[in-house]
């Protein structure tokens, strides 16, 4: 009995011991996996932070390295905080006019002193009107050139040459060939002109000239400044050089008075510019004109005789500026008029851009001292101009740019593009004096003839632009341009010219531009 | 009456008008760590100084980095007007290569220019499973130990040097000794970041490594801001006296205006108050009332300085860090 249960509990014994061993040996084995899970989780995690590290250095070496751009603004290289860049962009304006209605001849002289003017002819055409590059730069953060070249028309111009030193907001300086401050039509970028023509504004204001200027800007522009000293420029000319010590001087204030006051005061834009210059080179009398002696006394004596008459208005160029719409001339001096003393302009101007919403409005004068001979007239020409434009697609309209909310990016599309919708209603007035006769003893002595130079222009049309994506643009527009005189029969010494007014000009112009 | 308080209110606006509120920026280049207390020094002298001169508006703009990095930055140009960096070595090269500060930078505030200090300390997990106790410890194989790199980080140059002072010190210590000693710590370091906080995210976000070689005061942050249930400070046998400096960016200053109101701002680390805000953020304070205050925060330790060990920072940096030197050839795998 007592063996059975000294076996008995041997048993269990040697049962608690297999299993207390067991145990043990478990555990062990626990503790060992548990070792080699805590050791590979590090492992795990130091190489998950290692990766982390080798992004962050990634992108803090990018963050220094120099950078490339292509996209729809052009193509730019640039230092890594961007204190020297490189930028190249380019304008291509490819554009087609189709008049309607006209079929005259050329202007016809019937006789020495006797002129008779008929329509002039103008054609169709198709024309590479802009081929422009345009390579600007930065160095040293603070300075920045531009060098602006077209090759339309086969030869290269320069059109902007200029340094800037950005001193602080407030205080720049520029220097070299640009566009004095003048109107906001002639200072919009090319790719930015509401229509393929400049309005008549335009034709008044100087286009480049070279010289220095300050500019800057108060308050988040809520006050913007220009101010120079250029050599001088007819109008709607550019300077290409200078032949004396005289210079013009030209200033602009420009203010965004409701700058932060919301969308719809913000866009709000007022200002006026002026110049003041006095020019000998404009006096270069022309050496192609013909002059047919005066019939009676001494020539170009006042008062005691008359003054040459000029019989012809072609080929020649007396240093004062002529008008044209752009398809024809409408206005030029006699030959051998001269411009004397002080050119001055003044333009008020104002746009006003909201939402899809824009409108440009502006004026300009110019008042200059025409002479024949001895006699000596102050002549103020005037123009105006006031364009509308809407994005029908919604997109915000802008004086500097605009980017298209959906843009067509063949083949790949995602909408329509932009779609603008533009009038434009623009004016040009002569003075009367221009007309009026110098001399009342020989009616043909003006200084234009109003008989072959018109007085006055109206012009109005409308346009759609197709902003297909934001690099290009197709633009249709008609307009009509009506004229105040212009044709008919010339003056003689004792009567007066039969002046009627020129047929009205009307042209549907279509345009392909490629910006980037 | 009414006419002369009218007269008076309008010379009241003219006046305004005359004489426009100015509107001032600083700009503090720090290191790592110093996030929290420069956020509440800047605020505490924006508000004395703004009270000291009515009408007037102060900005103090902080930039953290990496103690080696930020004095590169304000040598390349960023437009500190003052830097509080980690080390004396990393404000000293304002003046010896670019001439931003004079010689002699560290003789216009007190205590050379160093208004508190601080010491480095061993981070562990709570419960410490590897024992960790002293700087031998940190050499034992299957020891993790997380410490910047001493080539970008000020409070990873403290480090080292304080693991190589250790070394020296034991019996028997030498250069060579103490060299071996610390490759063989650095054999045990996975992860080398740029700066002390990267190090912390490292060890207390990451969850990698057995200890980490901290700031005094960045183990309080962490242990403050994770819970004291995760984390526990060992403070080793022996450590080095950090001695963070500060100094005026005297050119930077001077052509932005700003001297006059950073070397105020300089000299308020000084005061009571600075001091106060210093000891809150766990940096050892100069002022005795302010170390009182928070002893319990700051036991006492067996520290010793750079120039007593490494014959000061200038050698230390040439012989240890500088391209080609005794970091780079323990370093070198």
């Amino acid at each position: 009995m007592k063996t059975n249960t000294v076996k008995k509990h041997l048993k269990w014994v040697g049962l608690g011991v297999l299993v207390a061993g067991a145990t043990g040996a478990l555990a062990q084995t626990e503790d060992s996996l548990q070792a080699r899970l805590d050791e590979l989780d590090q492992k795990i995690r130091v190489i998950e932070r290692l990766n982390e590290l080798a992004a962050e250095e990634a992108k803090a070496a990018a963050a220094k390295s120099p950078k490339v751009s292509a996209d729809d603004r052009g193509l730019g290289l640039s230092s890594a905080d961007g204190s020297f860049a490189l930028k190249y962009r380019g304008f291509t304006q490819f554009s087609t006019a189709h008049l309607f209605g006209k079929s005259g001849t050329s202007s016809t002289t019937a006789s020495p002193n006797v002129t008779t003017s008929v329509e002039p002819t103008l054609n169709d055409n198709y024309t590479i009107r802009r081929l422009q590059s345009d390579i600007t730069g930065t160095a040293y953060k603070n300075f920045e050139w531009r060098t602006h070249i077209d090759f339309a028309g086969g030869s290269a111009s320069l059109l902007d040459v200029n340094l800037d030193w950005k001193i602080q907001p407030e205080l720049n300086l520029r220097v070299g060939k640009f566009k004095p401050p003048t109107g906001l039509e002639r200072l919009i970028s090319s790719p930015r002109a509401p229509f393929i023509e400049g309005s008549f504004v335009t034709l008044l204001q100087p286009n480049r000239d070279i010289g220095a200027q300050l500019f800057g800007a108060f308050g988040k522009g809520i006050v913007e400044y220009q101010a120079g000293i250029f050599n001088g420029a007819r109008d709607g000319q550019n300077n290409t050089g200078d032949n004396n010590n005289e210079k013009d001087f030209y200033g602009r204030l420009f203010s965004h008075p409701f700058v932060g006051k919301g969308e719809w005061l913000e866009g709000l834009g007022l200002g006026i510019s002026g110049s003041t210059g006095k020019q000998a080179q404009y006096n270069n009398v022309a050496t192609t004109a013909t002059v047919v002696t005066a019939t009676s006394g001494s020539a170009n004596t006042p008062g005691t005789g008359n003054p040459a008459v000029i019989t012809t208005t072609a080929a020649v160029s007396n240093g004062i500026a002529s008008y044209s719409t752009g398809r024809q001339g409408f206005f030029s001096y006699a030959a051998n008029d001269t411009s004397v003393g002080t050119v001055s302009r003044y333009s008020p101007q104002a746009y006003y851009y909201a939402g899809p919403l824009g409108i440009i409005a502006e004026y300009t004068a110019t008042t200059q001292n025409i002479r024949r001979a001895a006699f000596e007239q102050e002549i103020t020409n005037s123009a105006w101009a006031l364009t509308a434009s809407w994005f029908i697609t919604g997109e915000k309209n802008s004086y500097k740019g605009i980017k298209v909310k959906k843009a067509n990016t063949f083949p790949k599309i995602d909408g329509l593009g932009g779609l603008e919708v533009l009038g434009r209603v623009h004016g040009l007035k002569i003075d009367d004096k221009a007309f009026a006769p110098l001399n009342t003893a020989d009616l043909r002595v003006t200084y234009a003839d109003a008989a072959k130079q018109a007085s006055e222009v109206l012009g109005y049309g409308l346009a759609l632009g197709w902003y297909v994506n934001n690099t290009v643009k197709i633009f249709a527009s008609y307009e009509q341009v009506d004229f105040a005189g212009g044709t008919g029969t010339s003056a003689t010494a004792t009567a007066a010219p039969i002046v009627t007014d020129r047929e009205s000009e009307k042209v549907l112009s279509l345009s392909f531009n490629v910006a980037y | 009456m009414k006419t002369f308080k009218s007269l008076l209110t309008v010379a009241a606006l003219a006046a305004a008008v005359a004489a426009p509120a100015k509107t001032i920026n600083l700009l503090n280049v720090s290191y790592d760590p110093t996030r929290e207390l420069y956020k509440e020094v800047n605020a505490a002298f924006i508000k004395q100084w703004e009270a000291k001169n009515p009408g007037n508006k102060l900005n103090i703009q902080q930039s953290h980095g990496g103690s080696g990095k930020q004095a590169r930055a304000v040598i390349d140009g960023l437009q500190a007007d003052v830097v509080t960096l980690a080390l004396h070595y990393d404000v000293d090269v304002l003046h010896s290569v670019a001439k931003l500060i004079p010689k002699d930078w560290d003789k216009k505030l007190a205590h050379n220019s160093a208004p508190y200090t601080s010491t480095i300390v061993f981070l562990v997990r709570k419960g410490n499973p590897k024992k960790v106790k002293d700087w031998n410890d940190l050499v034992k194989p299957g020891v993790s130990v997380i410490t910047p790199n001493p080539k970008t980080s000020g409070g990873a140059r403290w480090n080292y040097l304080a693991a190589w002072g250790y070394a020296l010190r034991q019996p028997g210590g030498n250069e060579a000794k103490a060299r071996e000693f610390v490759k063989k710590l650095y054999k045990n370091v996975p992860v080398l970041d740029a700066g002390a906080r990267g190090s912390t995210t490292t060890f207390v976000q990451r969850g990698i490594g057995d200890v980490f070689l901290s700031w005094e005061n960045e183990a309080y942050l962490a242990i403050n801001e994770l819970g004291k249930d995760k984390f526990e400070i060992i403070y080793p046998s022996v450590s080095i006296l950090a001695e963070p400096s500060v100094a005026l960016v005297d050119k930077n200053a001077k052509r932005r205006g700003t001297q006059a109101v950073a070397t105020e701002y300089l000299k308020f680390l000084y005061t009571e108050q600075g001091q106060e805000i210093a000891a809150a953020n766990y940096y050892r304070p100069r002022s005795a009332a302010a170390l009182a205050k928070h002893k319990q925060y700051f036991p006492a330790l067996e520290l010793f300085t750079i120039d007593e060990v490494f014959g000061g920072w200038a050698k230390a940096q040439k012989i240890h860090f500088d391209d080609g030197g005794e970091f780079d050839k323990i370093y070198a795998r």
